[in-house]
């Protein structure tokens, strides 16, 4: 009887092994060595793009983008729509699988520098010149693309972000020209706070305890910058006492003009915009789209939002700002990689390009006077992107954002846990360790 | 390992005879052929367990005695192999404060939850006891409504309850004379933040206790209390000393799951922290994907959760054995 069960147990593993072995050894990994050629060959194949959802504020560019390639190539085009929250952690499974590879992926122009170290996308660098206004890329994009002097990402588009504000509400607390200075930020702000004394969860200036991007932006006015490389060593420099006192500036907008938003993000900055107890936020161009937007908004706000650059520490100048944005990329493992790049050069060609400007900040400085003459927002935005800083070009440095490590300092010094400098402190080592861990 | 878990536990009565073992001595008559058959019947099932369980936790016992590297070319390239590493990953993980840290909380976390949602399960099943059969429908009704609400969801209602702005409680506790609520940020300190967090915790498991702690009073004995009260017993005593003990088993199952389930708590910390739980915030499960999934060091995280199972265990141990004994009893 013993022995039977034995038997039984063991058939029953050597099934489960089978069944685990069937599951892994599907398909083989066609990664190439070399770079890869643009191909237009693609009669019967479909290739599959992974987009993040901001495109379907696009959605014509990318539709336009699919007619052209399907004519060109023969090949079909799915579209898988992507989310931006835990991303990295879906990339780094479907990279290291072998099935289920996409042909295409956007990456966040702070995450490319993990996955080319590791090898996983296709060489692009001698396609470089088939790409339109190669030549004329965004800095703050095409630092993001490059790795050990070989193209492994073709900047998409960017972002930059600016002060949104009720000009309505501005204008009724006596404030008739936007501040050229952040000190005559913070009084007009206090003028703001005292004409709603009564409204106890009204914000002159909604800033959100976590959002890094507008904490950073502060460090970088004041001189500061999150770490430094040298020698291939990164040294994190938040305990500097420029980038203290640009947190403190931060810090000052954070507890003392803004109301509810200690322990939260910026996610959801535009909805909290929307019910009408906040004067100021700090965001990028779209999302005055979201604020009056009537599904996720309040569409009587359209006329009354407008923007300015944020102001500097330093009289008459304005802050550098954050280039956020995005990049294309063919995966090594793609078994389509030719159609990939292909898809990616019609889609980032001079013709999308220029319809793309209508809604973000192209992926090039030719197309950036077609971008301004959209509307006076993007005269504001369009300036604020000559002017831009970017995170550390270190391969671990997406680590260090999806540990949270400056959201959690951000907070502590909100909330009034932590001191400035002890939370910047305990900030420079994790990211001093994260930046510098090795194999 | 939480949600597979949640069918009711059938309500054992230690008083009555094992009633299986007259029938099956009859089956046996099929005779020595039939033997295999009932081996044969269990082997799908053994499969399917070997190879959605069994086979990621070998995955993840040799991912935890792995080399950690920083950068993702492993990965990708060999199929996330990296050399052996014996057990370096346990002596970095078990030699960081940070981890200590994370079992207290998680303990002391897993105790009140556990505490609370028995006690208050208890409370609950002895009121359905107690209550006219239309009141016992309602509630059993709403427990059940209760019940079928997803984590997810619980989560989220209940953190736009606590919302410092908008949400209903603050400006409920404003109302009061004398208390000033507006703005109270409840995440702002971890403390108050896993009130509301035990607060959903318990909600959500008060339903599977009240219903399976109230089959389990129907089991006992009408007759022994009436006797006991005939004794002179009062209700708490009667509550000691023959309810009590009629429940035990069962509460003993219950003990058990539970500790297992707010042990491995993560949704509802998860989504009550926007996806990215403060280090103040962090239990054991949290942790483990913050340090594993989230910051792609799959060893690390693959270490600390096979450190978690050792902890369940450990924890559990002593229930087992009260459970192997009271096998023995019967």
């Amino acid at each position: 009887m013993k022995r039977k069960a034995i038997g039984a147990l063991v058939a029953a593993a050597a099934m489960a092994l089978s069944l685990a072995a069937c599951s892994s050894s599907g398909g083989n990994s066609s990664s190439k060595s070399g770079g890869i050629s643009l191909s237009t060959d693609g009669a019967g194949k479909t290739i599959t793009v992974w987009l993040q959802g901001d495109a379907k504020g696009w959605q014509d560019v990318v539709d336009e983008t699919n007619q052209r390639f399907e004519q060109a190539t023969g090949a079909k085009v799915n579209i898988e729509w992507q989310n931006w929250t835990n991303y990295t952690t879906k990339l780094d499974s479907m990279f290291s699988g072998s099935t289920g590879i996409p042909d295409v992926v956007e990456f966040g122009n702070t995450q490319t520098a993990s996955y080319m170290a590791a090898g996983a996308l296709a060489d692009l660098t001698s396609l470089k010149s088939k790409f339109d206004n190669s030549s004329a890329w965004m800095q703050g994009l095409a630092d993001t693309a490059n790795y050990n002097g070989k193209l492994y990402a073709i900047p998409y588009y960017g972002g930059v972000r600016t002060v949104i504000y009720r000009k309505d509400l501005w204008s009724a607390a006596g404030i008739t020209t936007p501040p050229t200075s952040l000190a005559q930020l913070y009084s007009d702000l206090d003028k703001l706070k005292a004409a709603h004394a009564g409204d106890s969860s009204f914000s002159a200036f909604y800033m959100p305890g976590q959002y890094w991007y507008a904490a950073m932006t502060f460090v970088h006015d004041a001189g500061g910058t999150i770490a430094t490389e040298k020698d291939g060593k990164w040294t994190a420099q938040l305990e500097s006492s420029q980038a203290q006192q640009g947190l403190e500036n931060w810090k000052k907008l954070a507890t003392d003009y803004s109301v509810g938003g200690a322990t939260t993000n910026e996610a959801n900055q535009d909805a909290v915009m929307a019910k009408g107890h906040v004067a100021t936020i700090f965001g990028s161009g779209w999302e005055m789209g979201v604020v009056a937007d009537p599904k996720t908004g309040d569409p009587k706000l359209k006329d009354q939002l407008a923007t300015f650059a944020m102001p500097s520490q330093t009289d008459g100048k304005y802050m550098p700002s954050f280039f956020g944005g995005s990049d294309l990329a063919v995966p090594a493992k793609s078994s389509n990689a030719g159609l990939g790049a292909e898809w990616i050069q019609i889609f980032t060609d001079n013709k999308s390009q220029t319809q793309l400007a209508k809604y973000a900040i192209p992926n090039n400085t030719n197309l950036l006077s077609a971008y301004k003459a959209q509307s006076a927002a993007n005269v504001v935005t369009g300036q604020a992107a000559e002017n831009t800083w970017v995170t550390p070009t270190s391969p671990n440095w997406a680590n260090v954002e999806s540990a949270s490590v400056l959201q959690n300092m951000l907070q502590d010094i909100v909330t009034g846990k932590s001191s400035i400098a002890d939370a910047t402190k305990a900030a420079d080592q994790k990211i001093d360790s994260t930046l510098n861990a090795t194999g | 390992m939480t949600a597979a878990g949640h069918a009711p536990p059938v309500a054992q009565d230690p008083t009555e005879p094992s009633s299986g073992n007259r029938p099956r001595r009859r089956r046996r008559v099929g005779g020595y052929r039939a033997a295999g058959l009932p081996y044969l019947l269990i082997v799908p099932a053994t499969a399917i367990v070997l190879a959605v369980a069994g086979w990621p936790l070998v995955k993840i016992i040799l991912l935890s005695l792995s080399k950690q590297e920083s950068g993702k070319y492993a990965l990708f390239h060999n199929r996330g192999t990296t050399p052996f590493t014996g057990f370096h990953n346990f002596a970095n993980v078990l030699g960081d404060s940070t981890f200590w840290t994370v079992v207290f909380r998680t303990i002391v976390f897993t105790a009140v939850n556990v505490g609370l949602s028995l006690l208050l399960g208890i409370g609950i099943a002895l009121l359905l006891n107690r209550v006219s059969n239309w009141a016992r429908l309602l509630l059993t009704g709403v427990l059940l409504f209760v019940w079928a609400v997803p984590t997810t969801v619980s989560s989220q209602v209940f953190y736009w309850l606590f919302n410092n702005q908008f949400g209903l409680v603050n400006w409920l506790l404003d109302k009061l004379p004398g208390v000033n609520m507006r703005g109270h940020d409840w995440f702002a300190d971890p403390i108050q933040g896993f009130g509301v967090i035990t607060l959903v915790v318990v909600w959500g498991a008060l339903p599977l206790l009240a219903i399976s702690l109230h089959a389990g009073l129907t089991q006992v004995p009408g007759e022994l209390l009436d006797a006991a009260r005939v004794d002179g017993a009062s209700s708490w005593q009667a509550f000691r000393s023959v309810t009590l003990p009629h429940l035990r088993p069962l509460l003993v199952i219950l003990t058990t799951l539970s500790i297992i389930w707010d042990f491995g708590v993560f949704n509802q910390i998860f989504f009550m922290r926007n996806g990215h739980p403060e280090p103040g915030y962090q239990t054991i499960g949290v942790y483990m994907y913050a340090e594993g999934v989230g910051s792609s060091h799959y060893n690390l995280g693959s270490t600390i959760a096979v450190l978690m199972m050792v902890c369940v265990f450990a924890m559990m141990a002593v229930y087992i054995r009260q459970l192997i004994r009271m096998g023995d009893a019967e």
